[in-house]
């Protein structure tokens, strides 16, 4: 590993349904990510994006491979919100910042994820996106150099997905700190992504790997899109149904 | 279709009514007794409910309900703690992990399967007829009740808040407080109701075969000289307190850990 935050090598990773053989899902997924790197990872519903992040997130290690990265702070955003429903959503976000943090802390985390003012409501209390905004307030709240985001956008409206979408890539920027999303929007992504990797096929594998063009240059981030959707016709579907 | 809402006042009134209904059923139940302490015509047999009250009241103003009384609590209150605090951590270690729950499982089958009776004189045997004695027996036959109840709520503990746990680095002393004891607290709940309410029926059969004080010794005494009075006396005043403690302590306590989850 050569300075990179994240270094993943997943040869095989298998799942076992009860009173069957190991079947494999992904093989041959290389990928490494630099500091202040942002990455997107593409792929069909099922394909074992989200079995991709929890191996590099430590939370699967049932594979063949490896994954490299030093002592980092992370910050996740799972697919599902997973606040706790006993905690108010200040107490969500308190519980995993430092025991010094402050009120005014977690205002500022609320606003800058456009949820302001909910600090004292519980989980029940909000709607599936605003509860989507507090994770990724919670994420952010650990001031992470890793974040992992699993499609934290999905079920919130495009406007809102955007501005969000440019919230975190601008905190990333600032903070040089590197991002892994998983997503199916490319337009989206193309906007703030600087690398997309691409799983496909049955097993999955890594079956592309893209530079994004900088964002000054419209004409090849446009090109870009157009490749990918031609050689991958999942996202064009996955953007329609966006 | 056409249908309403019935609302929330409707609840009330649909609440006050049940508590009603409580009342006449019990008052129903004290009529039924009386009629039937009539109709037996011995008092040896069947004591009307005023002849119990007088009797009760005669021990509570003599001192020997109250001390009796004290001395099962205190024993119930010890063997109580102590089941809670082993079956609580051995059902959690046995609920997160497979590989402790297979070890402990077969100890567990047959602690469960184990006549209370048999743990009790077995105990008296091994430690002697003391308190230590009486206390562990008791201990012992509450114990994997509550073990199996806690084990069902650490295997029901949500592993994507595990996940979320790991991945932000949250400490042990917080996960605890925070995370996991919240989700437990259910099971918990459950594990202390029931286990109160066991815990005290063995304490006066503990009592009843080897101290020298305490409601089952004084309900032994009472059954040796053929005192139904006395036995109905400390039997309705000891289930009230405990009944008591139950309601007044733990469904409070109970309520508030499952606050969160009223809408």
């Amino acid at each position: 590993m050569t300075g990179a935050v994240l270094d993943v090598r997943i040869d095989v990773k298998s799942v076992r349904e009860p009173g069957s053989e190991p079947r494999p899902i992904l093989h041959d997924v290389c990928f490494s990510a630099e500091p202040g790197e942002f990455l997107a990872l593409f792929g069909p519903s099922g394909t074992g994006k989200t079995t991709t992040l929890r191996i590099a997130l430590g939370l699967d290690t049932d594979f063949q491979g490896f994954v490299r990265r030093p002592d980092l702070r992370v910050g996740v955003v799972f697919q599902e919100p997973r606040l706790l429903p006993w905690l108010t959503v200040a107490d969500n976000l308190r519980l995993v910042m430092s025991d010094g943090a402050s009120v005014a802390d977690i205002v500022r985390l609320l606003q800058q994820v456009e949820v302001p003012g909910i600090e004292q409501r519980r989980p029940r209390e909000l709607s599936l996106g605003m509860a989507r905004r507090v994770a990724l307030a919670r994420a952010l709240a650990v001031d992470p150099q890793l974040l992992v985001l699993d499609e934290p956008f999905a079920s919130l409206d495009p406007a809102l997905a955007a501005r969000l979408a440019g919230t975190v890539s601008r905190w990333a920027r600032q903070r040089g700190a590197t991002v892994l999303l998983a997503t199916h929007d490319v337009d989206q992504t193309l906007d703030i992504a600087g690398r997309v990797l691409v799983l496909d096929g049955r097993p999955a594998t890594l079956a592309a790997s893209f530079e994004v063009p900088r964002h000054s240059d419209p004409g090849g981030v446009a090109e870009l899109r157009a490749l990918l959707v031609e050689r991958f016709p999942f996202l064009a579907r996955a953007d329609a149904a966006n | 279709m056409e249908f309403f809402g019935t609302g929330r006042m409707a609840a009330g009134r649909q609440a006050s009514g049940h508590q009603l209904a409580r009342l006449i059923s019990l008052a129903g139940f004290i009529f039924l007794w009386w009629a039937a302490a009539r109709l037996a015509g011995t008092p040896q047999l069947l004591p009307a409910p005023q002849v119990v009250a007088r009797f009760a009241w005669g021990q509570v103003l003599s001192g020997a309900m109250p001390l009796n009384l004290g001395i099962t609590m205190l024993r119930v209150a010890a063997a109580f703690l102590l089941s809670m605090a082993i079956g609580v951590v051995a059902g959690y270690i046995a609920g997160r992990s497979p590989r402790a729950d297979a070890v402990m499982d077969p100890w567990l089958v047959i602690a469960l399967n184990l006549p209370v009776l048999v743990v009790i004189i077995l105990v008296y045997i091994w430690v002697g007829l003391n308190e230590l004695a009486a206390v562990l027996a008791v201990a012992i036959a509450k114990t994997p009740t509550v073990m199996v109840t806690l084990r069902e709520g650490a295997r029901a503990l949500d592993p994507g808040l595990d996940d979320l746990a790991h991945v932000f680095r949250i400490g042990r002393l917080k996960r605890l407080r925070r995370v996991v004891l919240p989700q437990l607290a259910p099971y918990l709940a459950a594990a202390a109701r029931g286990g109160l309410s066991i815990t005290w029926k063995i304490v006066l059969i503990v009592e009843l075969l080897g101290r020298p004080n305490g409601v089952g010794f004084v309900l032994n005494l009472f059954f040796q000289d053929f005192n139904v009075a006395g036995i109905l006396a400390y039997g309705f005043v000891f289930a009230a307190v405990m009944l008591l403690i139950e309601t007044v302590l733990l469904q409070r306590w109970e309520r508030r850990v499952n606050d969160w989850r009223r809408p």
